[in-house]
């Protein structure tokens, strides 16, 4: 990859003016959807310092603008009670909870599209008295927005909510960390905590 | 400049890495190269598909010295679509205007 200094200085063709002098710096850059992707280097007309030229290391920088941009926050009510299983989950992990929580979650989400089985559990679980207690405290998970829709297809298809999928998961942990753990699984959410 | 110099031309720059997109204050998001939906290696393996009938050229209406290479093949049932033009000829940064499918 060809890797161009700040300050830099060359040529690029600008609207209705044809070939004019630029110098690269790092700048805010605006792609046409109206995302603002901070601090990427372009080439910017001397005269007018409009951006008119884009050099390719500028690109993954705007790549995963790009992708953070499409994650996705939601929230669900869960019961204090379940607040607690997930920081006993993370502390008998030894993950970090600000992170793990989320991962935790969108694991077994994901695994919910992958597989009706985990659908079906989840479901069950979220009917346990556990999940059924008041829910008093709010859960903000982020999650990519084609997880999202994929979990969409899991509520529609197996006629549970997001919130109950959510609940599910959350006593599914705890089965799979402290009720009957399994090897693999555990082998999972250790992976899990550590990468997060 | 002919269509097997101006692919040589792609090439050289593609795998050089000396490659830039063209911006009008705001970047396209045609331009699926520049933000990163295709990556290098798969415009290269598009640009080695083309053949002379998927070329065509034209001037720049920002400059018309600079001459506009178009190539539209078709990959595996795709048909792609790369716009890009040199700042020097005959070779040198290539600057790419649009590459989608």
């Amino acid at each position: 990859m060809k890797i161009i200094e700040e300050g830099t200085r060359g040529v690029a063709l600008a609207p209705e003016r044809g070939k004019v002098p630029v110098v690269f710096e790092y700048r805010d850059l605006t792609l046409d959807s109206g995302l603002v992707v901070r601090d990427v280097l372009v080439g910017v007309a001397e005269d007018t310092r409009e951006v008119v030229t884009v050099p390719a290391q500028s690109t993954p920088r705007i790549r995963l603008a790009r992708q953070a941009a499409k994650e996705e926050t939601f929230s669900v009510r869960i019961p204090l009670e379940l607040n607690d299983v997930l920081w006993g989950v993370c502390y008998e992990l030894g993950a970090n909870p600000t992170k793990f929580n989320s991962a935790l979650i969108r694991f077994y989400l994901h695994e919910a599209t992958d597989d009706r089985e985990m659908a079906r559990r989840l479901k069950k679980l979220s009917t346990a008295s556990l999940a059924g207690r008041a829910s008093k405290t709010k859960l903000t998970l982020r999650s990519d927005a084609s997880l999202l829709a994929r979990v969409k297809q899991v509520e529609e298809r197996d006629g549970v909510s997001r919130s109950e999928l959510v609940r599910g998961a959350v006593l599914a942990a705890k089965e799979d960390v402290f009720d009957r753990p399994r090897k693999q699984r555990l082998a999972q959410l250790r992976a899990i905590a550590e990468a997060v | 400049m002919s269509f097997t110099a101006a692919k040589r031309a792609l090439l050289a720059a593609l795998e050089a890495g000396d490659i830039q997109h063209e911006a009008r204050e705001v970047l396209s998001e045609k331009n699926l190269l520049a933000v990163g939906d295709v990556s290098v290696e798969e415009v290269i393996a598009v640009v080695r598909r083309a053949r002379g009938h998927d070329y065509s050229t034209s001037p720049h209406h920002w400059n018309a010295d600079t001459e506009v290479h178009l190539l539209r093949p078709i990959v595996d049932g795709t048909s792609w679509y790369v716009k890009a033009y040199f700042l020097e000829e005959p070779a040198g940064t290539a600057v790419f205007i649009s590459v989608h499918r």
